[in-house]
């Protein structure tokens, strides 16, 4: 666990694809990396404009605890900006999965950012010469580092289904030290970690160390949220198209509606 | 702010104008029909939720800035969504746009009202309405021709020397 407690995940994941990763799927360990980290945080809240209407339950982003002493790098200000701007802001998740889409702009310019700003230079080679044109590539000490890193995953994906049902503190302990690489190890049930974590909780069996079991609780549902959010950026974007439509009584979509050319008032 | 104000500012606060299950939510369509990036737009909606709160408390008509009509403008094309749950149940008061009538005299009216707004958005939110949202009379009043164009099948060039 060497390295994936200590390398971030976008870091981690441009070695184990040399250098050509999934934007996606960076961008939502970037995402999940913060959020085990503490520096930004999903809370849940249910809404309702009126007592008649139907409750409404939303998800919205905001700051973490550890956010004012986290040192951030480059490629995860895509996620921090609007809070940068307003510490107090809430912003649906969705939203800000949008607005890390619009902010890496593309893939060429993530993966620069990636390399450009890296904790960890000596991974990488050729960047400082032709690195402005998005060409660099893994050198020997990041081929050497991508190896151990299969190494730990394969590890920890033996070991983890088994400490989830055996000991689950230990379980969460390490999950709390990769962070955002625990996305890697592909044998975790996340359904079945909070099932556990939750049996624990109300059971008391024993007391779970740290909350970080709240960040994999649901994790599969905000997991393919985000994927349904940043559809389209691995490749191509869609397009969503402008339309209008009419009902309730005398009401009607517009088709060349009057009024306000200038400035407005109100009262 | 008294406690009534906070109450409702809250309320305005906490309102949500995007639907997450929209393919294109209210702030996707602001964003792009003027050409901005989501995270200013979801300032310039929270602006918007300012000076409608300022609206609801105000005595004396208000204006707002450009960026903030914009909010509006799309606001009141949503109408249910504008007149029942913004109107009637968050903000429980009718609230109405009245555009321009033209002329020098409406000219001088506005930009008198919207000096006005700027400072009771100060008297009542402790800080100054942010620049890049509400800008100067002289800058809010100047630029704006804008008109709408199909960028499917027109190019716009920016007129250089202009800010």
């Amino acid at each position: 666990m060497k390295h994936l407690s200590t390398i971030k995940p976008a870091e981690v994941l441009m070695l184990l694809n040399k250098g050509n990763p999934r934007p996606t799927e960076v961008l939502k360990a970037i995402f999940f990396d913060l959020l085990a980290k503490h520096v930004l945080k999903l809370v849940e809240v249910e809404t309702q404009a009126h007592i008649n209407d139907k409750v409404r339950v939303l998800s919205y982003v905001e700051v973490g605890e550890n956010f004012n002493n986290y040192q951030i790098q480059k490629h995860e200000t895509y996620f921090i900006y609007p809070f940068i701007i307003d510490n107090d802001a809430r912003i649906l998740f969705r939203n800000l999965v949008k607005i890390s889409l619009e902010r890496a702009k593309s893939k060429t310019f993530l993966i620069k950012s990636i390399v450009h700003n890296s904790l960890n230079p000596n991974f990488y080679k050729g960047y400082k010469l032709l690195g402005y044109f998005g060409v660099f590539s893994i050198s020997d000490i990041g081929i050497k580092i991508k190896n151990e890193i299969e190494q730990e995953i394969i590890e920890l994906e033996e070991k983890l289904p088994k400490l989830i049902e055996s000991n689950l503190n230990e379980a969460l302990q390490i999950l709390n030290k990769i962070g955002g690489n625990a996305l890697l190890i592909k044998t975790i049930n996340f359904e079945l970690l909070a099932q556990f974590a939750n049996y624990q909780q109300v059971n008391s069996a024993y007391e779970i160390s740290n909350s970080s079991y709240f960040i994999w609780d649901g994790f599969n549902d905000y997991s393919s949220s985000f994927d349904s959010a940043s559809a389209g950026f691995d490749g191509f974007g869609g397009g969503d198209f402008g339309g209008a439509g009419a009902e309730g009584d005398g009401c009607s979509g517009c088709s060349g509606c009057s009024g306000c050319g200038g400035c407005g008032g109100g009262d | 702010m008294n406690s009534t104000e906070l109450e409702l500012w809250t309320k305005i606060k906490q309102f949500e104008f995007d639907d997450p299950s929209d393919s294109l939510t209210f702030s996707a369509r602001l964003a792009r029909e003027n050409g901005w990036d989501l995270t200013f737009a979801l300032q310039v909606i929270l602006e918007y939720k300012k000076f409608m709160f300022l609206l609801c408390i105000a005595t004396e008509p208000l204006t707002p800035s450009d960026e903030v009509d914009q909010a509006w403008h799309l606001h009141l094309i949503y109408t249910k969504l504008y007149w029942n749950d913004w109107c009637t149940k968050t903000l429980e008061k009718q609230i109405h746009h009245g555009p321009t009538k033209g002329g020098e005299s409406e000219k001088l009216k506005f930009e008198n009202l919207y000096e006005n707004t700027k400072s009771f958005y100060l008297e009542k939110f402790g800080s100054k309405p942010p620049e890049n949202i509400w800008p100067d009379s002289n800058v809010r009043f100047k630029n704006n021709k804008f008109v709408r164009v199909n960028t499917d099948i027109n190019w716009v060039i920016k007129k250089p020397f202009r800010k």
